[in-house]
């Protein structure tokens, strides 16, 4: 699986921590880290906590484009 | 979002360790019974039993550990090596004395001794000491590393 570098950014543009940001959304920091690493696809549930955390919208994180 | 005892990849991890320990639990079922066929009874019935289970016991515990799920968000492992350290060490000294001793061997006529129970018990609280101390200094470096 590809690195979700959006969410990446997206959490750095808010001056979030992984740890930060994993607490917000009720989960644990190497949850967070396997998500942005690409290593485990998250339930929607946990895709729309991420996204009301972050301040964006599914598409902006989650969706990819077809090449 | 509820806050769960386990996260969803912690869960996951867990249903997959939980499925490995059971196919070996199978294979030990299977492997048990083809030793008592062809070469006739190791051990008493109890510390058959306690093997069989402790083995894929021993396996779902370590390997939950290195991956971050045997523990949820909530909990406090210090407690728990507090514990494991009374264990190993309980099961060390009521073991260790007798691996030489003639009056209270641990093979008794061709079977394992039901004395050795405290030396397993020992090794699994080693073994998830261990692999909980080499889990917290590899999570450590990556929160040191920065996010």
């Amino acid at each position: 699986m590809n690195k979700n570098l959006r969410l990446k950014a997206a959490r750095a543009a808010k001056d979030l921590s992984q740890a930060k940001l994993a607490n917000t959304v009720g989960v644990t920091r190497q949850t967070m880290n396997a998500i942005e690493n690409g290593d485990y696809n998250p339930s929607l549930n946990l895709c729309i906590a991420i996204c009301k955390a972050l301040d964006l919208t599914l598409n902006d994180l989650f969706w990819e484009e077809s090449k | 979002m509820k806050k769960a005892r386990y996260d969803e990849f912690q869960i996951s991890n867990r249903h997959r360790i939980g499925f490995q320990s059971f196919i070996l639990a199978m294979i030990l079922i299977g492997l048990n019974g083809y030793i008592k066929a062809g070469y006739g009874i190791w051990a008493s019935p109890l510390l058959e039993a306690f093997i069989m289970v402790w083995i894929p016991g021993l396996y779902f515990a370590v390997m939950s550990i290195s991956k971050n799920a045997y523990f949820s968000k909530n909990d406090y492992p210090i407690a728990l090596v507090f514990l494991l350290g009374l264990a190993a060490t309980m099961g060390v000294f009521s073991t260790v004395p007798f691996i030489f001793s003639e009056e209270y061997p641990l093979i008794e006529n061709g079977q394992l001794s039901d004395r050795i129970m405290g030396l397993l018990i020992a090794i699994i609280s080693v073994g998830m000491g261990v692999a909980m101390i080499v889990r917290r200094v590899l999570n450590r470096r990556v929160d040191g590393i920065g996010e």
